[in-house]
């Protein structure tokens, strides 16, 4: 069915149209990279969809008429998009995407009835997902765990990176890329088809710990080849002392979700230089206090 | 201080059937620790509780993608492996490698016949389980999770094997895995440890600085007191202590100095870089395909039963399977089974102490099976854009001194007409299931107690499977 789809440079007026034909990347002139249907790549044999069930579809033989093989494609998700199946499978997608990694029954029935109410109106089937119900409760905090996109970005927004003032200004581009590549998690760069994975296990393997947790104290304690900026937020909020800034940091990297020995841990760790002995801190003290909680555990739930 | 992620409230909400519980009740016999085995007196138990009496490994490589079994292990005794169904990829019985006088292998695979001729390679052909999916998504998991019914089981049967045989001497690192274990030994517990990138699996920052020490000893005691209320918090302590505990381990391993060479020929058998691939043979690819047999073989040979890391599973991934298009053209697909061939023979040789290497290490052959898998085999007939679309049943290589060596499931007598298309009329039908062979290989190789069948592989004394006879006992 998807078969002899490829991806191309067209000009503008034919950007719509899959059966158009390509023109050079470089020197064709102005253009728009969209989807190309090649119908020598295309698999045009007789497919079955939903064999020896009510929803059977055949998808014709297009051997005689090679260009209407790019029909399959919209025939399928018709197919797809009028089985009973769908709305729960979506809206169970949706809820484990954003909600949780097990998303219950009670939680999918209760988004698979606005999609009913709405005819499928998938703006209000998400905002349906995204119900103060399930975003507030207690119980639903901390069940998704970020994937390393979401590791290294959130973590580089909190410390107000900005790939811009790294000195070389490249720099910082290359490190957060280079981080997200060592964690297997490049932005359109899975070499399977099935996409990466959507739930925690795969993501929390030993190396993908010591990936996190050594980025974290990277970017933290390196203001230049990441351009982050934590100096500048300690002054900006006026923290003058250890606790304002441990407490701080703990409301904003981990969502205030600090136990007493883990504040008291942070303190003492802006307080003692690495041989243990208590001195006053630096900035580089309070870079690496940033970077050790970076390394936490709540820091990892999303 | 506790703020809006504060858990002191958490409740009890009821989960989908997609865990570990759904086993636990069903098998009724699954230690949840070493030190509940008095309470369940029964024979697995007693096998549990009579310490380390087992040193053999396992070491699994996944081909991610589905591998085209068909142009693995190819059919030339069935007359519908021709020109006609195959116009391209079709490969003439003259250039390949003749394994019966049916079968034949991939040209790019003529490093496997040392293993082969030594009697210790098998080839099961035809693996699979009824109605395979052709997801990869699926399809991989549940070649890793061993349950068929439930691709949403994120937890694998070696994972399970582990936990059910964990008094047998298993040391702090049951697994390793490198890239990583996929699903096979994900679960609950915490057995696995992932190497990534085996030229730097430590922490970067501040390398040889106290400061590191400090970080690291500030982590280890907040994974350690941390909380367990949520639901991955449990992992999240365990694979950190692991970390930790592994980076140590793994330091003294330095598998960045060690180079065995062939015998031989003197080449070495882990082209990994300039140095030890000179004439650029390898592309990046399997160079880190080999990079990371390397570490799962160090792993295994590092583990003798008096060592503390106790390593008795490993596992490599090797990507790239999914030839949709232009299989062979450049030798795509050649080019992966040729990193293939070399790994097994590699490993064979290093494994069984045959390889010229400076340190010494006794061969553990005779203790080791190292078993291929991939989600799925191919169609056989090769589609518009000179690939293969995802298809049926896979081939499995399974290698070690305690394998009976030899083809299964593709000779004339258990080849019948038409079995190309077999399943659905248009891929090759399975005969074997992965269940039967991997259980087999955990039984009569890894000494896993019979009983413990049900638990590892949901269901499976009522599932009535034959096994190929792999293994010898």
């Amino acid at each position: 069915m998807f078969t002899g789809w490829e991806v191309c440079k067209k000009t503008v007026a034919d950007r719509d149209d899959p059966l158009a034909p390509c023109i050079d990347p470089i020197f064709g002139g102005e253009g728009r990279w969209t989807s190309n249907f090649n119908a020598a790549n295309h698999d045009s044999g007789q497919k079955v969809l939903f064999a020896g069930t009510l929803y059977e579809t055949i998808i014709t033989d297009t051997t005689a008429n090679p260009d209407e093989g790019f029909n399959d494609v919209q025939i399928a998700l018709d197919a797809i998009v009028a089985h009973p199946s769908t709305p729960e499978f979506i809206c169970w997608k949706l809820l484990r995407r954003f909600i949780t990694d097990e998303p219950t029954q009670q939680m999918v029935d209760a988004v698979v009835a606005e999609w009913n109410l709405t005819g499928g109106d998938l703006r209000e089937v998400t905002r349906a997902v995204l119900s103060a119900e399930n975003l507030l409760d207690p119980d639903i905090v901390g069940e998704k765990i970020k994937s390393p996109q979401e590791h290294v970005l959130s973590a580089y927004r909190a410390m107000r990176g900005n790939t811009q003032i790294a000195q070389p200004f490249f720099l910082a581009y290359a490190n957060l890329y280079n981080w997200m590549a060592r964690m297997g998690h490049l932005p359109y760069n899975r070499v399977e088809p099935d996409g990466y994975p959507e739930k925690a296990p795969p993501w929390l393997g030993t190396n993908q710990f010591l990936d996190r947790q050594d980025y974290g104290m990277f970017a933290a304690a390196d203001p230049f080849a990441y351009g982050t900026n934590i100096t500048q937020m300690v002054a900006d909020y006026g923290l003058d002392t250890a606790e304002k800034i441990v407490d701080f940091f703990a409301e904003v990297l981990l969502g205030g979700a600090i136990t007493l020995a883990e504040r008291a841990r942070a303190i003492e760790y802006l307080n003692k230089d690495e041989f243990g002995n208590e001195t006053p801190y630096d900035d580089a003290r309070v870079r690496d206090t940033v970077g050790f909680l970076l390394g936490h555990a709540q820091f990892m739930e999303r | 201080m506790l703020g809006k992620k504060g858990r002191a409230m958490r409740g009890n909400r009821d989960r989908p059937n997609t865990g570990r519980r759904m086993f636990l009740k069903g098998a009724g016999l699954t230690l949840t620790g070493v030190g509940l085995s008095s309470l369940f007196p029964t024979p697995f138990i007693h096998h549990a509780m009579a310490g380390p009496t087992s040193n053999k490994r396992l070491l699994y490589i996944f081909l991610r993608g589905g591998n085209d079994a068909v142009n693995t292990v190819i059919p030339h005794g069935d007359p519908d492996y021709n020109t006609t169904n195959r116009p391209t990829l079709y490969i003439a019985p003259e250039v390949a490698i003749d394994l019966n006088g049916f079968a034949s292998l991939h040209p790019s695979l003529s490093d496997l016949m040392d293993v082969y001729n030594a009697g210790d390679l098998a080839v099961v052909h035809r693996v699979g389980y009824p109605e395979m999916t052709r997801s990869h998504f699926d399809g991989q998991v549940i070649w890793e999770n061993g349950d068929p019914t439930n691709p949403l089981l994120f937890e694998g049967w070696l994972q399970r094997y582990i936990h059910e045989h964990l008094a047998d001497g298993f040391g702090r690192f049951p697994a390793v895995g490198s890239p990583n274990s996929g699903v096979l030994v994900t679960g609950e517990q915490t057995y696995k440890i992932d190497v990534a990138n085996p030229d730097n699996f430590d922490y970067g920052a501040y390398a040889g600085s106290p400061k590191r020490d400090k970080y690291r000893a500030g982590w280890r005691a907040q994974y350690e007191q941390l909380s367990l209320n949520g639901l991955y918090r449990s992992i999240l302590s365990e694979t950190e202590i692991k970390l930790q505990d592994a980076i140590d381990e793994y330091a003294t391993w330095d598998q960045a100095n060690w180079h065995p060479q062939d015998p031989v020929s003197a080449d070495y058998l882990y082209p990994v870089d300039a140095t030890t691939d000179p004439g650029g043979i390898w592309p990046d690819n399997s160079r880190a395909f080999f990079k990371n047999l390397k570490v799962c073989a160090l792993s295994l040979l590092e583990s003798d039963g008096l060592s503390p890391n106790g390593t008795r599973v490993a596992g490599a991934q090797f990507g790239g399977f999914d030839t949709h298009e232009t299989q062979d053209e450049s030798g795509f697909h050649g080019s992966l089974l040729a990193a293939l061939g070399y790994g097994i023979r590699s490993l064979y040789l290093v494994l069984s102490g045959q390889a010229n290497e400076p340190r010494g290490y006794p061969s553990i052959w005779d203790d080791t099976v190292i078993a291929t898998m991939s989600e799925f085999g191919r169609t056989s007939i090769e589609n518009g854009s000179k690939g293969t679309d995802h298809g049926n049943a896979t081939v499995i290589f399974a290698a070690g001194g305690s394998i009976n060596g030899g083809v299964y499931n593709a000779d004339a007598g258990s080849w019948e007409p038409g079995a190309l298309f077999g399943d659905e009329g248009r891929d090759l039908s399975e005969v074997t299931d992965y269940r039967a062979v991997f259980w087999e290989i955990l039984r009569d190789h890894m000494g896993a107690e019979p009983l413990a069948a049900d638990a590892i592989f949901p269901g499976y004394s009522l599932l009535g499977l034959t096994e190929p006879g792999i293994v010898g006992v």
